[in-house]
């Protein structure tokens, strides 16, 4: 069972076996924590609970499972890692407007109740000191180097896609995410272990 | 490394990089750094670097991978059992889930890791722990049922827990539940430490929550009762200082500091880190501050300061779960405050310096600011805020005091008394039933209460002694002395009873750390001295009208006092200690005041005398010599105060200041009472006044209100003086003259007050 790859995982899960669902939970939750935080960046993260967003994306993709084409090409974790590009924001705009009109208070979440499955994932779900130095690591990259990382690493967009995103041609996009790449790699060399 | 070998570093590692996210490949280091062969090293550890932050960053949790690594070779097998799964490892062996085939249950099987020659190093732990959980008999610690050393590999059948690890569940569960499981985590450790044994190895992963979320302690593999062993093994943010230093003895405290790191961290889901950890309502603002109050108090860096044992911390807890307050004080409070007032401090010194605020009001920041940092405990602040609860205690036991001595003079003077309760028993009575309630509340939390009835209790002792010793004519004083002080009660009798109950009074406010009890304690030190000195012939001279006599039998005062204050303060008692300084001070004021009124004190310490100066129509003797004895006092009252100020502590302060306010009224009513004696001439009265005046003028150089006021009031006196002296009181015209000055003054200020506007 242990072997199961996405795809196999998400048929069970999608013919209604609640074990592969939660499987896929487990398994995603960690990587996608780790993805919305860096997604939110040092600024956002202060004002956003992460975890808020981790389970909103969980339930969303928990109602959209029947969307997912069986053969999508991308990974599953691609297609949770933008559920939570649009959470975020969302959020984000949210957060914007309340701001501009502090005296209206709007509930963040809606109170809609919360499949056990998805609370189990939420409440194992933990970030190591590994994903702590990373994050750290990444969040003092610049901007666009930051950005690059996270499109073709977590939501492993194609160079293609990134181009026409960032308006660069397809090999600028290349140089950009090696030249993000050494950046990260000398700045993990030089925290502290 | 020089900059430049940093930079050429890294442009080869940026042409690796390149190269393999352009082309997929790798190039190979040596042509790299063909031309810089010695930079191959370190480049290397960089690439490396690179190639697993690639496949970190990469790595898709779905992708199928091969189940976790499987041991080499078949699973384990054990006669009488099936071998199921292996459910995981730990530091010296793995743990397989079996089935026991004779009685159809399901155990765990813990196996030592590795070859031979390791297996025999690790037997001595493994039978270590194995005799370790035989001898448990508590539910929450994992169960063993056998042990077959001899088996090929060596195996504990144990207990099989299912379940979650208490670091995985912990964030999900609400603060009550996870206190709860804490609960039940220390009784059990509790457990084993009272059969001697110390686990050691604490820490979330090695408590797992069953079903129910009753937790159960697991591998004892590291457990010990050897203080003198077993350093610096354990996992690290989890182990005592102690563990860390082979020169200090392991006890049971240091499982209770590894309690409180896991409490901490399920309080605040991150590991404490560096000498003086956040605080982890910073980290979850959410997270209860007692329970904080209680991790970090279990954390202490010194055992002594922890709780003496994991049974203790339970019932802590418990006190938290019941809505009661908590015992913990963690000392990492006052240094995280410390730690941050001192900034605040910079600050105010900045604004003083810039002019944004005055000298004074500095000072008044400065000393809230310090107070802070010598905090008291929470519960003496909360007890000074009077609350009915208060008031009524007090009262009642004022109330118990004033009945007993109604109750006294009643059969003492008026013989109301017969064949009902003697005195000295009614006064029994509420003394011993006060210090049992106290006692009884002290020990039950409810300190504020406590203090209220020790303070009744201390108030009665020496009452109760005094008429005790009276009706059984114990230490009466022999016929004829002529030093007793006093007819009814002997001198030893008052020696006696101010001795016990200063002993009683001052162990009490040591215990109680109250200000309070600690102010009693200074009267009753008093009452001692004077008893003791009352041997002295301290009648006589208050007889003979000696004040000088009398100021040298009290001068031992001053010193015993201040050696008091300074003793308390060097110990760490600051409750105790400012009440003694303070009442060093009124001693030393006292003293010098009663030796200047009789008028030799310039003889006695100088040996000299303004007599033969005095004007032989003079009627007071040796009037001079009082006048210039009270105002030296005032200068000396000054003096000890800027000395007290620049040289003692902050505890020491507060009597300065006491002298401080002092100081002015001594320095002026030397001429009030040479005013007053209406001798020499009558212009005195005019420079009396006078000084008055330039005493007030002289507030604004300093800011010292006290000044300003003593000056006041002594122009008051002087007025009535004045007019005194020379009949005035019909004359309405000296109503008007000092209603015009009034008027004049008015204007002045008026004047200036337009002057300074002007000028800004």
């Amino acid at each position: 069972m242990l072997g199961d790859t996405g795809s196999e995982l998400l048929e069970r899960a999608k013919a209604g076996s609640p074990e592969a669902l939660n499987l896929v939970y487990e398994r995603a939750a960690g990587r996608l924590l780790a993805f919305i935080r860096l997604r939110l960046g040092r600024d956002l993260r202060a004002r956003l609970e992460s975890r808020d967003i981790l389970q909103a994306t969980l339930l969303k993709s928990f109602q959209r499972l029947g969307d997912l084409r069986g053969n999508d090409t991308r990974s599953l974790m691609a297609w949770l890692a933008r559920i939570a590009e649009h959470e975020i924001r969302d959020c984000a705009d949210h957060q914007h407007r309340q701001r501009r009109d502090a005296a209206r208070e709007v509930p963040l979440d809606d109170e809609a109740p919360v499949p056990a499955i998805t609370r189990s994932a939420l409440s194992r779900v933990i970030l190591d000191e590994e994903a702590l130095r990373l994050e750290s690591a990444i969040d003092s990259l610049r901007a666009d180097h930051r950005d690059v990382i996270l499109m073709r690493k977590f939501e492993e967009l194609s160079f293609a896609e990134i181009a026409a995103r960032t308006g660069r041609s397809e090999d600028a996009a290349r140089m950009l995410l090696a030249r993000a790449m050494t950046a990260l790699t000398l700045k993990l060399s030089e925290m502290p272990r | 490394m020089t900059p430049a070998t940093t930079s050429e570093l890294e442009a080869r590692l940026a042409r690796f990089v390149e190269h393999h996210v352009l082309h997929g490949d790798r190039l190979p280091l040596e042509n790299l750094c063909a031309d810089r062969p010695e930079l191959i090293p370190a480049l290397d550890a960089l690439v490396r670097r690179y190639l697993a932050l690639t496949e970190s960053l990469g790595q898709d949790p779905f992708a199928a991978t091969p189940a976790p690594a499987a041991p080499p070779g078949a699973l384990p097998a054990f006669a009488g059992f099936q071998t199921i799964e292996r459910i995981g490892a730990g530091g010296m062996g793995e743990v397989y889930k079996l089935r026991d085939l004779t009685l159809d249950r399901v155990v765990a099987a813990k196996v030592i890791r590795g070859d031979r020659d390791r297996r025999a190093a690790r037997i001595d732990a493994f039978l270590r722990e194995a005799r370790a959980l035989a001898l448990f008999s508590d539910r929450r610690i994992v169960q063993i049922h056998e042990a077959r050393l001899d088996a090929d590999p060596p195996v504990l059948i144990m207990e099989l827990v299912e379940g979650f690890e208490l670091g995985k569940l912990g964030p999900s569960l609400d603060f009550a539940h996870r206190a709860r499981v804490l609960v039940e985590v220390c009784e059990a450790v509790h457990h084993a430490h009272t059969l001697g044994l110390q686990h050691r190895d604490l820490k979330p992963s090695n408590i797992m929550l069953d079903a129910q979320l009753r937790p159960r302690i697991l591998d004892f593999g590291l457990s010990a009762g050897d203080p003198a062993r077993g350093h610096l093994v354990g996992t690290p943010p989890y182990l005592a200082p102690e563990q860390l230093d082979p020169a200090r003895p392991i006890d049971a405290r240091a499982d209770v500091y590894a309690l409180g790191v896991i409490l901490y961290e399920l309080l605040s889901g991150a590991q404490p880190s560096g000498e003086v950890p956040r605080l982890p309502v910073e980290i979850d603002p959410a997270a209860p501050e007692p329970l904080q109050a209680i991790a970090l108090t279990a954390m202490e860096r010194d055992p002594a300061r922890r709780y003496p044992s994991a049974l203790d911390m339970a019932a802590d807890l418990r006190r938290w779960l019941d809505g009661r307050p908590v015992l913990a004080r963690p000392s990492a409070y006052a240094m995280t405050l410390g730690t941050r007032v001192g900034p605040h401090m910079d600050d105010v010194r900045e604004w003083r310096r810039l002019k944004l605020i005055y000298p004074h009001e500095a000072e008044r920041l400065e000393s809230a600011y310090a107070a802070l940092d010598a905090r008291e405990d929470d519960w003496i602040i909360a007890s000074r805020s009077l609350s009915f609860t208060q008031i009524a205690l007090y009262l009642g036991a004022f109330l118990l005091v004033c009945g007993s001595l109604f109750y006294f003079v009643a059969a003492r003077w008026f013989e109301n008394v017969e064949d009902i309760a003697q005195p000295f028993v009614v006064l029994a009575l509420p003394f011993i039933g006060l210090n049992a309630a106290a006692h009884l509340l002290y020990r039950r939390d409810h300190k504020a209460v406590a203090v209220a009835f020790f303070l009744g209790a201390v108030a009665l002792l020496p009452l109760f002694l005094l008429i005790f010793f009276h009706e059984a004519q114990w230490l009466t004083a022999a016929a004829g002395s002529t030093r007793e002080l006093f007819d009814a009660v002997s001198n030893r009798q008052l020696q006696f009873t101010a001795g016990i109950a200063c002993a009683w009074c001052g162990w009490l406010a040591l215990r109680t750390r109250t200000v309070a009890l600690s102010t009693v304690f200074a009267v009753l030190v008093l009452l001692l001295t004077v008893a003791l000195i009352a041997d002295f012939g301290l009648r006589g001279a208050i007889e003979d009208g000696r004040w000088d006599l009398v100021a040298f039998r009290l001068l031992p005062l001053v010193p015993v006092y201040a050696a008091l204050g300074v003793a308390a303060e060097r110990t760490a008692r600051p409750w105790f200690s400012r009440p003694q300084y303070l009442a060093a001070a009124a001693a030393f004021i006292v003293v010098l005041e009663l030796l200047a009124l009789d008028g030799r004190a310039l003889q006695h310490v100088g040996g000299f005398s303004l007599a033969p100066w005095q004007s032989p129509d003079v009627s007071t003797p040796r009037l001079l010599d009082t006048v210039a004895a009270m105002t030296v006092n005032g200068a000396l009252f000054y003096a000890a105060a800027s000395l007290l100020i620049r040289r003692g502590t902050a505890l020491s302060g507060t009597a300065a200041q006491f002298l401080f306010i002092v100081a002015p009224f001594a320095l002026l009513h030397p001429l009030g009472y040479l005013v007053r004696t209406g001798e020499y001439s009558p212009r005195w009265d005019w420079v009396y006044a006078f000084c008055a005046l330039a005493i007030m003028l002289l507030s604004q150089r300093r800011q010292r209100r006290s000044f300003y006021y003593a000056g006041l009031l002594n122009l008051g006196a002087a007025l009535f003086f004045i007019a005194q002296h020379r009949e005035w009181f019909d004359r309405p015209a000296w109503g008007v003259a000092v209603i015009a000055a009034g008027l004049l003054a008015l204007g002045v200020g008026f004047i200036l007050d337009r002057s300074v506007k002007r000028h800004s």
